[in-house]
Formats: C-alpha cells, structure tokens, sequence
C-alpha cells in the first residue's frame, strides 16, 4: 500500500469522497457564529463556550460522512450545540456558580459601543435562568426561529416553548429589574 | 411582554454576543476533531460493552438456532463469483497461514447470526491466537454486540470487541460491520501531525488505514490502528485496534486480511434493513443510556420525526 502524509492523503482522499462541504472549512467559517451562540447559552463564560463549541463540531465531525450532505449542516450544527448545552447544563447543574469575571471578557471587544455594565447585568440575569429557559431565548431572540423551529430543536412543544419563553422573560424582568426597563428605553 | 421589548431584548442579545472574545479560528476545528475521533472510538466501545447481555443470550439462544449450520464443518473462505471476494480471496490466499483456522460456514438466510460472527472472527485470527480478558489491555471477553441503529440514516452496526494476544503482540480490537457509510477522512496534518494515513481504492470503495497515538497530537502513547472498508452499496467494516505494549496484536497486513475477507459480506447482509424513514432520538431513553450512548436511536416512526438528513 501506497504510504503517504496525512496532508498529501486528505487531499487525494477528499478528491475520490463527494463530500459536499469539507468538515475543515465548515468548522472554521461556521465556528466564530456557534461560539458567539455559546456565548449566550453559557451567559458571557468563554471557556465553556469554546468547550460547547468543540464538543458540538466533534459530535458532528463524528457522523460527517452523513452530515456533509445536509442542505443546511449550520443550522443542525446550532441544533446539536443547544442540546449538548442543556445535556452538559443537566449533569453539571450544581457546578454552576456566578463569576466575577464577566466584566472583563466584555473589555476590549467588538460591542464596544453599548454599555459594558448593562451587557454583563443581561448575562448575569440569563445566568440565572434555567439551561433549558435560557435556551429558548437564544434561540428566539438571537438565532431568531420561529417558536415552532425553537421546539423542534429543543424537542419540546411549542406550547412549551411559548411558556417557557413567557417565563424567562418575565424572570429576566425581574431578576434585571430597573435595568430592563432601560434596556427597552434604549 | 411587547414586541418592542422582544426586539430590544434581542438586539442587546447581539451586542453581547458580539461582545465575546472569539478563540483563533483553528483552535475550534482542532479540539473538535480531537473530540469526534474520541466519539467515534467510545461509541463503538461501548456499544459493544452491550455484547455482554447479548452473547448470554447467543449462548442461550443463538446457537441452537443455527443449528448444524454453525458448526465447525470447515468451508472455503470466499464466493469467487463477488467482486469482493477475489481481492479478499487473493489477500487471504497470499496469507494464508497453515495454521488459520478453517472459516466458519456460512449460513442460509438473513437473520441476525452472532454465533456466525463470533466462529467468522477467530476463524480468521493468526494461529496462535487467544482472546482472552487481558487486565494488561482493556479488560475486554469476547464479545458481540446486537445490530444497533444509527443516525441519521437509521442504518445498522454491528459490534464484535475483544482482547487479543498473538505471537506478534498483544492488542484490544474493536470489528464492525454496517450498514453505516461512514467516510472516514485521514486527518488533516493540522489536527494529527503524526499520524500515518493511507486511503486507496479497493473493489469498488475506498480502504482507510491510519496508525494514530492516544496523544495524537504528540504522537505518543498507545497505538491505534483504524482501518475501515467502504465499499458501493453502503458496506463498512470497521477493524480498530490499540495497544500500550511493544507490538500490536496484529500485523497491519494481518488487520488488512482480516478485514477483506468476504465472509464479512454474510455479516453486512444478515443486519436488519435501514429504517424506513430514518433514526430518531429514542424517546424513551433513560439517563444512564444517554451517558453511555447505548440505545440512543430507533427507526423513526414518521418522515415527520425523522432526523434531519
């Protein structure tokens, strides 16, 4: 058997294999959106944002052959990183504290034109709410489904997901309290 | 709670997402690969931890099923009328050994055969060969594990694992075979530096072979041979192997007789058919199944519930 370098391979191998989309140039065009997804889900905590990222991308890369060939690999990608959220958030529920530290994550990066103080009582407060409440934010208000794409992914009713949307909402509201109200006078 | 509200909540949402430090572009890809090859690894480990149940009930019900037909009656190690069979025939005719053991009989039908699977597998081991638990390597009895669905395609895998010691060395290695087109791409160079990767064309489909290390990134550690047959209807088998002593159990033109042989065809057509409409997430999962991946999937019930894909 012809023995070659890994990079030589790959090549030659990617060029006998229909893969529509290569994982490489999936997982680097498409990291910096799941991570910024990560972000929100985890409430402002970077490292376990790259760790669901990782953890996300590597159960995709798993199943990549089938994968590749789905007419939208990002939004099944989004999908998988929401419930590998709530998974991890369920087994690891009585580890997660609130830091100090969010303030300085927000230093220094691009949304440097809000408040930095509002930015880290908005995480603050969705660290407060249940994974799975905090999931269906996101997925709402940042990925902007529909209640019915948001149940689908997080397989759950929409009824479900209306409620569970209500709720947070209201809690947010109350945990933020006069910052909410100034959020939305904003 | 007002849309103009929502609408606030959900562009300040964007500012702090916005606001997150991003980690370098390749740092993501790296870590995922890592992860996903470690996946690939434990999910078929611990899909064929479930043979334990399954051979009692092979020994138990199995066997007597098949009867006479699984006996030890010696029968040729290949059909030369498939196409696979004459690679795989002139593989083992190059090989083999005159102690291999004659090869099981291939049985009538498509019912799942374990037993089938079970004589097929050492019957195809070097002489010499003994597989049994090994405290030095992973701890592993023989065993066989049920055809179990896999996602998205709800297609079929089936799980033979075991410790094995050889006069060359001494290994635990994991044989599948499937209905379950997994492309294994050799690793990028950025991901796995020091792996050593090979994929050619063989009878149709493509053969994978790539020696990796359980520090893949520093090339150190155990060594751990995956090599993995694609063939054009959808056949895969799956031949890992890994080891912490000098030599591995098996040589990799040994690993590669092994995997071509044609008997593994019986194998790929006694699985269960793919599921009509895919796999879904079995509903009625419990937590231990979740953390240990077994029974994840089932055949979906509806077009509707399938899994994309």
């Amino acid at each position: 058997m012809e023995q070659m370098t890994a990079t030589s391979t790959a090549a030659r191998f990617r060029g006998r294999v229909q893969d529509p989309v290569d994982f490489q140039e999936f997982a680097v065009s498409r990291g910096g959106q799941l991570f910024r997804t990560a972000y929100l889900l985890t409430a402002g905590d970077a490292h376990l944002a790259e760790d669901l990222v990782q953890e996300a991308l590597g159960r995709m890369f798993a199943r990549w052959g089938r994968l590749s060939r789905l007419d939208n690999p990002s939004g099944y990608a989004q999908t998988v990183l929401a419930n590998v959220f709530i998974s991890q958030r369920r087994k690891r529920s009585s580890g997660e504290l609130p830091t100090e530290s969010l303030a300085e994550r927000g230093h220094g990066a691009a949304g440097g034109d809000e408040d930095p103080a509002l930015r880290v009582t908005l995480l603050a407060a969705l660290r407060q709410l249940p994974p799975q409440d905090r999931a269906v934010l996101v997925l709402r208000y940042w990925e902007d489904r529909s209640v019915e794409e948001t149940a689908a992914a997080l397989r759950l009713t929409s009824t479900a997901v209306r409620s569970r949307s209500s709720r947070a909402l209201e809690r947010l509201r109350g945990v933020l309290g006069g910052s909410f109200a100034e959020i939305a006078e904003r | 709670m007002s849309s103009d509200l929502e609408a606030e909540l959900a562009h300040k949402l964007r500012v702090a997402a916005e606001s997150a430090v991003q980690p370098a572009p390749g740092a993501l890809y790296v870590g995922a690969v890592g992860r996903g090859r470690r996946i690939r690894r434990t999910v078929i480990i611990k899909r064929a931890l479930a043979g334990v149940a399954v051979l009692g009930v092979v020994t138990a019900v199995g066997v007597p099923l098949l009867g006479g037909a699984s006996g030890t009656a010696p029968v040729g190690t290949a059909s030369p009328s498939s196409s696979k069979a004459g690679a795989g025939a002139a593989l083992i005719g190059a090989a083999a050994p005159s102690g291999t053991k004659a090869v099981a009989r291939t049985p009538a039908g498509t019912a799942w055969m374990p037993a089938y699977v079970e004589q097929t597998l050492r019957s195809l081991l070097p002489a010499g060969s003994t597989t049994e638990k090994q405290a030095g390597l992973g701890g592993v009895p023989f065993q066989v594990a049920a055809p179990d669905v896999q996602a998205p395609g709800g297609e079929s895998l089936a799980v033979v694992r075991t410790d094995l010691e050889t006069p060359n060395g001494r290994s635990t290695i994991t044989l599948s075979v499937g209905k379950y087109a997994a492309k294994l791409d050799c690793p990028s160079q950025a991901a796995a530096p020091h792996d050593i990767c090979t994929a050619t064309p063989l009878d149709g489909g493509t053969f994978y072979v790539d020696k990796s290390f359980k520090d893949y990134t520093h090339g150190t550690g155990a060594a751990i041979w995956t090599l993995n047959w694609n063939g054009p209807d959808g056949q895969s088998v799956y031949l890992g192997e890994s080891t912490d002593a000098p030599a591995q159990a098996l040589t990799v033109q040994q690993a590669e007789r092994l995997l071509a042989a044609p008997a593994w065809d019986q194998v790929w057509k006694s699985l269960p058919a793919t599921c009509k409409f895919g796999a879904m997430p079995n509903p009625h999962m419990t937590q231990a199944e979740e953390e240990t991946q077994m029974n994840v999937f089932v055949c979906a019930t509806s077009k509707a519930v399938a899994m994309p894909g």
